[in-house]
């Protein structure tokens, strides 16, 4: 028979252990900014972005097959995509104590509609220890957006 | 073994809401702007910090069907683009025993009648022996193999 005290705090270390698992799923968090939908096809303009970011952010739109289309002309598009992106290079510790020389990288998007000037989505992720650096936050910076495409 | 399962219920709770099973197949989404480069298409490459030297030898040692223009007004398709490389440190050297530098690349082509972007590439080389030759031939590799049409 377990004591009443004790099935408490194991209950409570079965939460805890619930949500730190839900916490450890997640690194990246999108943010809906308005109702607006994304039109499939629509002619998206990828602002440069220090770093050259917005490079990467085209290849990966096409790789994971974004349905929009990328312009390169600001006034042919009918939505915007600026962010930043930062890249964190591995420091001695982390080679000295982790084994690894992966960088953590951070990038941050918001689309806007340009005819109403309204922030449609919003993304920002952080890749911890990433072996493909830019592109690989370029990649989460996609795919979230074609689930927001998609309605995911 | 009450209390075990206490634990073990939240705990399988958690990673089957929120684990992400694998898909074996991928939802097939429209088509985007994926339409191919033409064979023999004159193309221009914009100054990328240094990059578009490698990356013009690159497309002609992986013998891409494009013609690589000087002037940007007699081509059709524009390719621009970004190269990043990080040194070795000492710290990488010493530690991991590697002198080989990091490089990452991503280029856009773009057509220059219809202002769209039909294709783009990203490629990330991790201790690369040969540094920007390497992240061009990749570049030039993908631009055949699924960029530019067949003769």
């Amino acid at each position: 028979m377990i004591q009443p005290r004790r099935k408490r705090a194991l209950m409570g270390f079965g939460l805890a252990l619930f949500l730190v698992t839900v916490a450890a799923g997640q690194d990246g968090k999108s943010v809906d900014q308005s109702n607006r939908a994304i039109e499939r096809s629509s002619k998206v303009y990828i602002a440069p972005i220090e770093g050259g970011f917005d490079t990467f952010l085209a290849a990966a739109i096409i790789k994971k097959q974004v349905p929009v289309v990328v312009v390169t002309d600001r006034a042919k598009a009918e939505y915007e995509i600026s962010g930043i992106a930062n890249t964190e290079r591995a420091g001695w510790a982390k080679m000295l104590f982790m084994g690894v020389d992966n960088s953590n990288d951070m990038a941050s998007i918001k689309v806007v509609y340009l005819k109403g000037d309204e922030v449609v989505y919003g993304y920002s992720v952080k890749k911890g220890n990433s072996y493909r650096g830019k592109q690989s936050a370029a990649e989460a910076c996609a795919k979230h957006l074609k689930e927001k495409i998609e309605g995911k | 073994m009450r209390y075990m399962k206490l634990i073990a219920v939240p705990l399988l709770l958690g990673v089957t809401v929120y684990g992400r099973p694998t898909r074996s197949q991928e939802k097939q989404s429209e088509p985007t702007q994926q339409t191919k480069i033409p064979a023999h298409a004159k193309v221009y490459i914009a100054p990328m910090g240094g990059f578009e030297t490698p990356l013009k030898k690159a497309i002609a040692d992986k013998k891409v069907p494009i013609e690589i223009v000087e002037q940007r007004e007699q081509s059709e398709y524009e390719i621009t683009g970004t190269s990043d490389s990080k040194k070795a440190s000492t710290a990488k050297k010493v530690i991991m025993g590697s002198w080989h530098s990091d490089e990452d690349a991503s280029i856009k082509v773009a057509s220059l009648k219809s202002g769209e972007i039909v294709y783009a590439y990203a490629v990330h080389k991790q201790d690369s022996a040969h540094g920007q030759k390497s992240t061009a031939e990749a570049c030039a590799k993908h631009l055949k193999d699924e960029a530019v049409a067949a003769k």
